[in-house]
């Protein structure tokens, strides 16, 4: 598992109450229950702790866990 | 600088008869019970029924605010509304005639659900600068009244009401004084919460498409903008006034989501207990909320005298502002149409 997948996991954990066993690369936002404003939560607290630039409308019910990674890392966060 | 401030002298709030709970609008929409209230933190709001708008209740808030003040004069009346009874004239001078306040200074103030804080620092201003020894400020809103009546976002989550204060003229270092203020606007997000239609531009441009009338927001930008604008606007008053983040007894935030509400006390390091919360029973009330907010936490003993309060707003236009007092003796009425406090989910 990567740094930032580690770092991810560890913020939907413990800040959106996301069950750990439930996560795992190929897991949709939807799938684990997350409405479209704990996505806004998701994607503020992904831009404060992990220094990542990520817009308001980029994570969606159908974006994965492994999506959200590589848009991350692609933004040069190694976390 | 004087030492001339405005000074909170009385408190006061008004929730019209009609209560719609989660249930309620679960009968008429395709929504439920769970839905609102793990997505807002709502579970009732108040509206107002046939026939009455927001002159009436900012009239019922204001005349309880002036008499927990004790008095039935005052120098100047601003009220904050998003929802004036007729497009002009503003809604203040009438609700200062039927009030019996003779031929004060009147005048509206429109910056949605920052309105309170902006005519708080208004009529706050005008004392400070001899304008006016004392004023009623009230923030007033029926959103029941431009809301579509088949969207269930915002059916659910906005409510009617009034909250109001009495400043009078005193002095910076007495219990009460207001001592600061910041307040801010960002106008190219003026999008994202609106009424589109009936206004001047629509009928320049001869625009009007079905539904125009009706409030319109953009949850998530909302979402974030409220969070990130609140704790920007507290955090900077609190560093003007010397206040240590951890020496705010209670952070009075515009009740618009619990989880906003959440959020914000997480970006300031606030604990639960230090955010007053009454949205579970009135849900959003604009203008009105931060002083329904305000005398709902001092009638459960929540807030007390000598609590270092910062109140904070953020709303349309987009605008957002914070204030800050020291609570002093202030009592205040019970709610009308309201529950006891005792029955709120949050209430600490």
């Amino acid at each position: 598992m990567s740094a930032v997948q580690e770092k991810l996991t560890g913020l939907l954990v413990s800040q959106l109450g996301v069950p750990a066993a439930k996560i795992e690369p190929g897991i949709t936002y939807k799938d684990l229950a997350l409405d479209s404003l704990a996505l806004i939560e998701l994607t503020m607290l992904i831009n404060r702790e992990l220094g990542g630039a990520l817009d308001d409308d980029v994570l969606q019910g159908e974006t994965t866990i492994a999506d959200t990674v590589e848009l991350i890392e692609s933004q040069g966060v190694r976390a | 600088m004087s030492g001339r401030a405005a000074v909170l002298a009385g408190l006061g709030g008004w929730l019209p008869p009609t209560r719609i709970t989660n249930d309620d609008l679960a009968r008429q929409l395709d929504t439920t019970d769970e839905w609102i209230t793990t997505r807002t933190g709502i579970r009732q709001r108040f509206v107002v029924p046939p026939g009455l708008s927001t002159s009436d209740v900012a009239i019922e808030a204001g005349a309880r605010a002036l008499a927990s003040a004790g008095t039935d004069s005052v120098g100047l009346l601003v009220l904050a509304t998003s929802t004036p009874d007729h497009p002009c004239p503003a809604t203040a001078p009438e609700v200062a005639g039927r009030l019996g306040l003779g031929e004060i200074p009147a005048f509206d103030v429109a910056a949605v659900c920052t309105g309170f804080v902006y005519a708080l620092a208004t009529a706050s201003s005008m004392i400070r600068a001899g304008i006016a020894d004392s004023a009623l400020v009230i923030g007033a809103d029926t959103f029941s009244t431009i809301l579509d009546p088949g969207d269930r976002t915002t059916r659910a989550i906005f409510g009617d009401g009034a909250g109001a204060m009495v400043l009078r003229a005193g002095s910076l270092w007495e219990r009460g004084a207001l001592l600061g203020f910041d307040l801010a606007s960002d106008g190219s997000q003026a999008d994202l919460i609106t009424v589109p239609g009936g206004g001047s531009e629509y009928r320049s441009k001869g625009l009007a498409a079905p539904g125009d009338e009706f409030f319109t927001m953009q949850g998530r930008s909302v979402f974030r903008n409220a969070v990130t604008r609140m704790s920007e606007s507290s955090r900077r008053l609190a560093k003007q006034l010397d206040w240590p983040l951890e020496s705010i007894d209670r952070l009075v935030a515009h009740q618009a989501n619990i989880r906003i509400l959440t959020a914000v006390g997480n970006e300031l390091g606030l604990p639960e207990e230090k955010l007053v919360v009454n949205l579970d029973r009135v849900g959003n009330t604009v203008a009105a909320s931060i002083p329904l907010a305000l005398a709902d936490a001092v009638h459960t003993g929540s807030i007390a005298p000598g609590h270092r309060l910062l109140l904070c707003g953020f709303g349309g236009g987009l605008t957002w502002g914070a204030a800050a007092l020291e609570f002093p003796e202030v009592s205040v009425e019970p709610l009308p149409g309201s529950p006891a406090p005792a029955e709120s989910t949050y209430t600490k």
